[in-house]
């Protein structure tokens, strides 16, 4: 079984469609049960995207668009359906009055059935909410303003991931370091490196639920991390 | 009835008149968007003739399939350019030839000429985007372009682009994946 890591290590290529089908079905099952992945590739799909406007600029000949609308002329919808409404519309209307009172208690009746089922549906739904997991951002501070990241945490709020990018390189006694903060109280999330182009991902150590911290950032502290912030904070999450 | 001028709405609006078989709404999304629809597709299979049927086949699969656009999931010109580029890479694959060898390169990054597509604020809007991400493939290094433009434009695999350079397989891996990061990073920051 292969770990975020390895999915999101395979994103690149896989909106390029570049994996070997067997690593395609492998991405495609593992991105359907996890949301960091799918967050990942939704940057990945938007910077996919734009690669099409790379291309010299050119004009197709000017009779391409006439070749167009002479393809799709056949396709067009003719008057037929509209005279066949009118006259289902006609029968219907002189059908109705013909039912009398049977028609307006079967109204009624009907009316009566919607409302008690849609009133059930409306229950089964409320009882089946989903699962959802919560998603925080991180954005960079005036020290990285280059730096932005993600949170992804459990519904149960017990487990929850880490991904950064764009952090500043470090020298080598130094480490980042997440924040859980909750009221005055700052907890350690961990500690973490980041790779050449300021990368990072990985699974944050928590005392408690961390649905329970209503705000989180990251700081650089020295080597192995700090029992408290020694340094400002280069993301959080915002109020 | 009020008669409909297209040139005001949005493409996602467009695209549901055409779902509604409208074909001034077609006409309208064809004046947008042709350009960066042909230029996709000539750029990869380098045939005038090629490049305008592939244009054809585009908007005409917008006028067939219209009706099963989401546009929560892409921009309409997303929508537009993926399939330029699936049928651009088909054709080559059918030809089953590459007469250009391996050489495929990104755009250039100097100026060029901008046509008129849409309104002026539209155009110049397309121009700045155009430009920002040129700018930012003129970024990568030479050897990370090369394996991105054959992924990208002749829809080779890892493997496809490994034999075809002659480089190890997790060479071409590793710069794919690079190129991407650093694209996505230049291209979120801006």
């Amino acid at each position: 079984m292969p770990s975020p890591e390895q999915i999101i290590e395979l994103l690149p290529a896989y909106v390029l469609d570049a994996l070997d089908e067997e690593e395609k079905q492998m991405v495609a099952e593992y991105l359907a049960a996890c949301q960091l992945c799918q967050a990942e590739l939704r940057t990945y799909q938007a910077t996919f995207e734009q690669l099409a406007l790379t291309v010299p600029e050119a004009t197709p000949s000017p009779a391409l668009k006439d070749r167009l609308m002479a393809r799709i002329q056949p396709t067009l919808p003719t008057t037929q359906p509209i005279q066949t409404r009118a006259s289902w519309r006609q029968s219907l209307a002189s059908f109705l009055p013909r039912l009398g009172p049977v028609w307006g208690i079967v109204s009624l009746v009907l009316i009566v059935f919607l409302i008690v089922s849609n009133l059930l549906l409306w229950q089964q739904f409320s009882q089946r909410a989903e699962p959802v997991m919560q998603v925080v951002n991180l954005v960079g501070t005036e020290q990285a303003p280059n730096a932005h990241g993600v949170i992804v945490i459990t519904d149960d709020g017990q487990r929850g991931r880490l991904v950064v990018e764009g952090l500043p390189p470090l020298g080598p006694q130094q480490q980042y370091q997440l924040w859980l903060v909750k009221d005055d109280q700052r907890d350690s999330g961990v500690v973490f490196p980041v790779t050449e182009d300021g990368f990072w991902s990985g699974t944050i150590e928590s005392p408690e639920p961390l649905t329970n911290y209503p705000h989180f950032d990251v700081s650089v502290e020295p080597e192995g991390g700090s029992t408290s912030p020694t340094g400002a904070p280069v993301l959080n999450s915002g109020s | 009835m009020t008669p409909v001028n297209h040139s005001t709405l949005d493409d996602a609006a467009l695209i549901r008149l055409i779902a509604q078989k409208q074909p001034d709404a077609l006409s309208e999304l064809y004046d947008r968007y042709y350009g960066l629809v042909f230029s996709l597709a000539l750029h990869i299979v380098r045939e005038q003739a090629a490049a305008e049927e592939i244009t054809l086949d585009v908007f005409t699969k917008v006028w067939e399939k219209a009706v099963t656009y989401q546009a929560e999931q892409a921009k309409v010109s997303t929508w537009l350019t993926s399939i330029a580029r699936y049928q651009s890479i088909d054709v080559l694959r059918r030809q089953r030839v590459r007469p250009e060898g391996n050489s495929i390169s990104w755009g250039e990054v100097s100026p060029q000429a901008i046509p008129q597509v849409g309104n002026p604020e539209e155009t110049t809007e397309l121009a700045i985007r155009r430009e920002r991400v040129r700018a930012a493939v003129a970024q990568l290094p030479a050897e990370q372009k090369e394996v991105l433009a054959l992924a990208y434009f002749k829809g080779y695999t890892h493997r496809q682009v490994s034999e075809a350079l002659g480089q190890p397989l997790g060479t071409v891996k590793t710069r794919i994946q690079l190129a991407m990061k650093k694209l996505r990073r230049l291209l979120t920051d801006e």
